[in-house]
């Protein structure tokens, strides 16, 4: 959670944000590795899940939490958002590339997986819209002639 | 190796992928006879589990259809464009339900352009059995003009809806000049068949969860539960064994995929191959012996030449337009427009469509100048990109083969049965190479048109599959009217064997510049219209 506060956007209110990240937990849970994978147009190639991430992530939230008592004497739960944000800025900004991973499993770090797992759902999406698109969800076909609905206000994950 | 099981009937179809399923239904439908369809996979995700699937295709990306194929039977070579699936239903258990017909210059290329070859039939002789695909399968089509967009009747359902998307994008693409309308897809817009209406979840490709795009094993359902077909699944065909004095196929070998050593052998009045454009040409020329050194099927030596396809040009552009992506993301707008072209100086036929997009739209940590963006500030320049509107722009562009573009057998991979694996190596034909340059450069040029007429930018451009194969494939066992220079005659019957049919994407002498798989269809019960001849008409 400690991480969730930091990386996820303040707007959506603290319910949401533990949403995602509770959300995200049983998502890492439930990954099964070395499971088949789609494959897509014109691959003839049978591929697999990559290697579980979780362990590696764990290490990572250990490592954070050793590196904020190295350096502030406390655990990073209990560091202010900035001082959080900090340490987890210093070690994102050495990652190549600028996009969240379309695949969270794939994230290099714990923050990133979780920042692309809330962004990958549904209502990540419309908020960055500014609309009610509902992507990926089974809606009404015949309201696809007009143009989504704009949020209403306390609209959030 | 224990003996035979031997099956019997009046008509064996080899293959259970959508041509198979059109024609059998057609055969069981109008015919007094006995089907047998034998298919090498086995069945794969039920309707009632692919919600479940899907979710987990979205979560994890695990394959929606697991186990759907056969192991160490693939293709290799320039393979794009085939895919491994063998299962009841084949490829379309995970396509697109991407519908397009053919326009009419395709079965003329050569009488009007001076290029490619010209098919035995004509567009017009093949515009009942369309029509029949799109009623089978559950068509959802708006008719565009009818000079460029020609039919006997209308589609069998109503069109799905353009979203306000699509629609803002058709007013873009008329202000270039460029009139569009909504592809028809295997998607009902209302229940039909059974099936529910779509509810634009956007997941098509590769799995719908309702049940509203039309995929082959709903056909078969029907038929196994009502007696009219025999499906024998994990089965593969082995070889085709033809008389040596008539030629007629006496009968076909198969072995059991999940117990190799079980041998079945299967016989028939009438065999069909719709096995696809990779395992159809495959399996005839596997089917060498004394007499037909060079495989069933084959005097003319073009068993496995002539795969055709096409490629495309896309990009995206940038357009200041309110889109949202995420409506209705797998539906599009398409024209005829540039397949219809009238005179040409030089040849040049391509399709095009128009789709939302989100590129350039994807969420980022961090900003353009490489400083991490937590929290809000990530939302923010989100939100920032999301603004612009983008348009998705492709155009397929006819390419055509050469005699060499061919499937040959390899020696060197086998399966456990130590057959050879297919190797695949497309090829334009010499006048199709001189094309390439120009007509990618016509059509990276309209779509700079579009992007000015809407006082646009093009954000990104790509010319795809490159020289790794080719897109909706087909061809193999090309039809024609001479035994000397084609496999089949235009009934997909085999000029070397009178008992066997080669059905859909193989017969095919060239692709188009659209997606193949309706055509497949409609050819494939154009050639059940001329097997159930041989058999009495249901009472
Ligand atoms: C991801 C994806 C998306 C697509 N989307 C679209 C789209 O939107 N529109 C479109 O037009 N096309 C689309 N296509 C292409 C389309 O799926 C195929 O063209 C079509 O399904 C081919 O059908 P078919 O009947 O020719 O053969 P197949 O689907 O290949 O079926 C042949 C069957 O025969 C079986 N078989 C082969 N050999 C043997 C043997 N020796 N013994 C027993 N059984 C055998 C195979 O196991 C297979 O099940 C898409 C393809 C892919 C991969
Ligand atoms: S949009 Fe959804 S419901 Fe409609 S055909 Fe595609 S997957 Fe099926």
């Amino acid at each position: 959670m400690a991480v969730g506060e930091a990386v996820l956007p303040e707007s959506i209110g603290a319910p949401a944000r533990s949403a995602a990240v509770a959300a995200f937990l049983a998502w890492i849970g439930d990954y099964r590795p070395v499971s088949e994978e789609m494959h897509g147009y014109g691959d003839a190639e049978i591929t697999y899940t990559p290697a579980d991430p979780a362990p590696g992530w764990n290490a990572q939230l250990a490592a954070l939490d050793l590196l904020s008592r190295a350096k502030h004497r406390t655990g990073i739960a209990a560091l202010d958002l900035a001082r959080r944000r900090a340490l987890l800025t210093a070690q994102l900004s050495r990652l190549p590339g600028n996009r969240l991973p379309a695949n969270p499993i794939t994230a290099p770090h714990v923050a990133l997986a979780l920042m692309a797992h809330w962004a990958a759902t549904s209502a990540a999406i419309d908020l960055a819209y500014e609309a009610r698109i509902g992507a990926g969800n089974c809606r009404v076909l015949a309201e696809v002639t007009r143009p989504p609905l704009p949020l209403a206000p306390g609209d959030s994950p | 190796m224990s003996a035979a099981r031997e099956i019997e009937s009046d008509i064996c179809i080899v293959g259970s992928g959508i041509t198979a399923a059109l024609m059998a239904e057609k055969l069981a439908a109008e015919r007094d006879v006995t089907i047998t369809v034998v298919e090498a996979g086995g069945h794969t995700t039920p309707l009632r589990e692919r919600a479940l699937r899907r979710a987990r295709w979205q979560q994890y990306g695990e394959t929606p259809w697991p186990n759907d194929h056969v192991d160490d039977q693939n293709a290799l070579g320039t393979a794009y464009g085939f895919s491994p699936s063998m299962n009841v239903g084949g490829l379309a258990m995970h396509w697109g339900g991407v519908t397009p017909r053919f326009s009419p210059e395709d079965f003329r290329l050569r009488t009007l352009y001076g290029v490619g070859d010209d098919w035995p039939i004509s567009y017009e002789e093949l515009d009942p059995f369309y029509q029949e695909a799109e009623e089978r399968m559950g068509i959802a089509g708006e008719q565009g003009p009818p000079e460029m967009d020609p039919r006997g009747q209308p589609f069998p359902m109503p069109a799905l809806p353009l979203s306000q998307n699509l629609q803002l994008l058709r007013e873009w693409a008329g202000k270039a000049g460029v009139t569009m309308w909504g592809q028809p897809s295997a998607k009902n817009s209302v229940p039909y068949a059974g099936r529910a209406s779509c509810q634009r979840c956007d997941t098509c490709y590769p799995i719908c969860p309702t049940g509203a795009k039309y995929s082959p094993d709903f056909s078969f359902d029907a038929l196994v539960r009502a007696g009219r077909v025999r499906l024998e699944t994990e089965t593969l065909v082995r070889r085709i064994h033809a008389d040596a004095r008539t030629g007629r196929i006496t009968h076909l070998s198969a072995n059991s995929t999940r117990r190799p050593g079980e041998t079945v052998e299967f016989r028939a009045r009438s065999y069909v191959l719709a096995a696809g454009f990779t395992w159809t040409p495959h399996l005839l020329l596997l089917s060498s012996d004394a007499r037909f050194p060079d495989g069933v099927a084959n005097r003319s030596g073009l068993v496995g030449k002539y795969l055709c396809g096409h490629r495309n040009v896309a990009a995206q552009i940038q357009l200041p337009l309110p889109l949202f992506p995420g409506v209705n993301a797998q539906h599009s707008l398409v024209t005829k427009q540039f397949m219809r072209p009238g005179a040409l100086a030089r040849y040049m036929r391509h399709d095009l469509r128009v789709w939302e997009s989100s590129f350039g739209q994807e969420p980022r940590f961090k900003d353009a100048s490489g400083g991490v963006l937590l929290g809000d500030a990530m939302l923010a320049e989100w939100r920032s990109r999301a603004r612009r509107g983008v348009a998705r722009v492709r155009a397929y562009y006819d390419v055509l083969p050469a005699r060499e573009s061919e499937l040959r057998l390899d020696p060197t991979v086998r399966n456990a049965w130590g057959d050879p694996m297919p190797r695949l190596a497309f090829r334009d034909a010499p006048e199709s190479v001189e094309l390439r340059g120009p007509t990618e450069q016509a059509i990276r040029e309209l779509f700079a048109r579009m992007a000015r007429a809407g006082d646009g930018t093009i954000v990104s451009s790509a010319s795809a599959a490159g020289d790794i194969g080719q897109e909706h494939p087909g061809g193999g066992c090309r039809m024609g009217t001479d035994g000397a220079t084609s496999v089949v005659d235009r009934d997909g019957r085999a000029h070397d064997h009178e008992n066997l049919f080669i059905a859909g994407a193989p017969t095919m002498v060239t692709a188009s510049c659209c997606n193949g798989t309706l055509t497949f269809g409609a050819l494939g019960l154009m050639t059940a219209a001329r097997v159930g001849r041989d058999f009495p008409a249901r009472a």
